[in-house]
């Protein structure tokens, strides 16, 4: 394995690691690998599981690459008017453009699911995506489980709830008369400049996932057991293992017992190599 | 070199190389002195991160040379955590001093550690006794038992406010809050005694700050009295941004100790 450290995107200002294998080459018929931040965490990940992944997935051939979106880890803040949010979907086009490939998968944990789910909206080279403890699905289980938990309520009503910022943002704008550059395209969210998405925005309809499937995008999305009732799939339990059931063709959805939301247990960190090694196997090297 | 003036890179041994990140100085003030930042280690080394590359940047902006890297099995080096330990990373400062110096000629040489990343720095210092002008020991590990009980204890509560069905899974003494360590290394961490190793340092300039609700030690000021010529110990009251809090994802920088320490070597380099 060979890694080398880059620098690219405007100015030069992004640093990222290329990871390759100096014994197997792939001749350019497999993706490249984008691995993203997760949080405001630089490249390596949440107790380097970027990192483990990345040296993982080049013993088979694949080009891996992680880097940090301006402002964090080691690249520079941006000095231009994109938002955070825009900001990274153009990194990551950049990111692309960098390596060259024709086809990309992209690993996200927590919020780098995000963003690349919003860049594969509008770049057709990201061939699948890994959700890890990211994106979930929103069905009508979803919502009954929202009207009956109370913390839910009391959010609500203590004006701590995510949906109040949103309002006052919205009252914002409209006093002060935003341009439209200043709303996201790809959800309608009002810019919330360098701030973390909330979790409303990591919601996937099951219209947007069945537009997906139309353009051939796979899909695998890894949770935490003990945590599915929040994602509200259909699933079953058989030996102590969960089992999502009735998923469209192009989604896979995996569950990591014993797991937090960063993989703290090693035992849960080699299960997760465990799974994304498998569904490369499965679907990718096919 | 990017508009930022910084330029990551590996060096060292191919199949043991060590990522770096130069920073630069600015044009203006360019100094003859150089600084080598050593990072804490595991889940320390992740959240404090960013205030190392917020402390490089200032120091650079202020003239310095300044190298920030990772040790051996740790974050984009090569190797795995297990694989790393403390005399290999000694040798990776050693390295890291080496590699400024090829870079730009020096007249001064500064450490700056942070936890055991400072207990590293003065080890290295011994190691290379007339080579390093400054050590800054930003909250230090002085006792080393009390730190690995403290990191145990940590990730003893967190994995099991989570794992109900199994109490005490991955509850050892080498697995450490997401990050295995070897039984040498937990050793060798548990052996620490920043006391003993006071009477084998002699340097210019040593600045040791605390930032929570530390007592001055005057057991450590005694210490290291007698073999340095500069001795100062300040307290400045800010977050412990390597411990993990209920802000998961927050990259916190203290800023006030940044500030300090950038005020303080660029007073020593004048």
């Amino acid at each position: 394995m060979k890694e080398k450290a880059v620098l690219f995107g405007r100015n030069r200002s992004i640093v990222g690691i290329i990871s390759t294998s100096e014994s197997k080459s792939n001749n350019g018929k497999l993706p490249s690998v984008i691995l993203l931040n997760a949080g405001m965490l630089h490249r390596v990940g949440p107790n380097r599981l970027n990192v483990k992944i990345a040296r993982a997935l080049v013993k088979n051939g694949l080009m891996v690459l992680r880097f940090d979106f301006s402002g964090l880890g080691d690249t520079a803040t941006r000095q231009d008017t994109l938002s955070f949010e825009e900001g990274n979907v153009q990194e990551l086009k950049d990111a692309m453009d960098f390596l060259g490939s024709k086809s990309f998968i992209i690993i996200g944990i927590c919020s780098g699911g995000r963003v690349a789910w919003e860049t594969a909206n509008m770049d057709s080279r990201i061939a699948g995506i890994i959700f890890v403890e990211s994106m979930y699905i929103r069905t009508f289980y979803y919502h009954i489980n929202r009207m009956l938990n109370l913390q839910k309520w009391y959010r609500l009503l203590s004006g701590q709830s995510y949906m109040w910022h949103l309002l006052k943002q919205q009252v914002l704008n409209i006093l002060n008369k935003p341009s439209l550059e200043n709303l996201s395209a790809s959800t309608g969210l009002v810019d919330l400049g360098s701030s973390l998405p909330g979790t409303d925005s990591y919601r996937l309809t099951g219209k947007e996932l069945r537009s997906s499937a139309k353009c051939g995008i796979q899909l695998l999305f890894v949770y935490r057991d003990g945590n599915e009732t929040r994602y509200n799939y259909k699933i079953k339990r058989s030996d102590e293992k969960i089992i999502a059931l009735e998923l469209p063709e192009n989604i896979d959805v995996e569950f990591v017992k014993e797991a937090d939301h960063t993989f703290t247990l090693l035992s849960s960190q080699y299960l997760l190599l465990n799974i994304i090694d498998n569904w490369f196997r499965h679907r990718i090297y096919r | 070199m990017n508009e930022a003036q910084i330029e990551p890179f590996y060096f060292g041994e191919p199949d043991k190389s060590l990522f770096g990140i130069y920073h630069a100085p600015s044009s203006h003030n360019c100094r003859k002195s150089g600084i080598v930042l050593c990072y804490p280690i595991g889940q320390e080394y992740i959240r404090s991160h960013r205030s190392f590359f917020q402390l490089a940047l200032r120091l650079s902006k202020n003239g310095f040379h300044v190298l920030r890297f990772d040790y051996y099995g740790t974050g984009d080096s090569n190797g795995t955590c297990e694989e790393g330990g403390i005399e290999h990373w000694i040798k990776d400062i050693d390295a890291a001093i080496g590699e400024l110096r090829k870079i730009a000629h020096l007249d001064q040489l500064h450490l700056v550690g942070c936890r055991i990343g400072a207990t590293l720095a003065i080890k290295a210092a011994v190691k290379r006794s007339n080579a390093v002008d400054s050590l800054v020991l930003w909250s230090p590990i002085i006792n080393g038992l009390k730190y690995h009980k403290e990191l145990v204890h940590l990730h003893e509560g967190h994995v099991n406010s989570y794992v109900e069905n199994e109490p005490n899974k991955g509850i050892t003494q080498c697995e450490i809050l997401g990050f295995q360590y070897s039984e040498s290394l937990v050793k060798d961490l548990r052996a620490i005694n920043l006391i003993d190793l006071c009477n084998k340092l002699f340097l210019k300039n040593l600045l040791i700050i605390e930032n929570k609700n530390a007592k001055k030690s005057d057991t450590l000021m005694e210490a290291f009295g007698g073999f340095c010529e500069n001795l100062e110990h300040k307290i400045i009251p800010s977050p412990d941004v390597w411990i993990k809090d209920g802000n998961l994802n927050k990259g916190m920088v203290p800023l006030p100790i940044i500030q300090y320490v950038v005020s303080q070597l660029s007073k020593l380099s004048e």
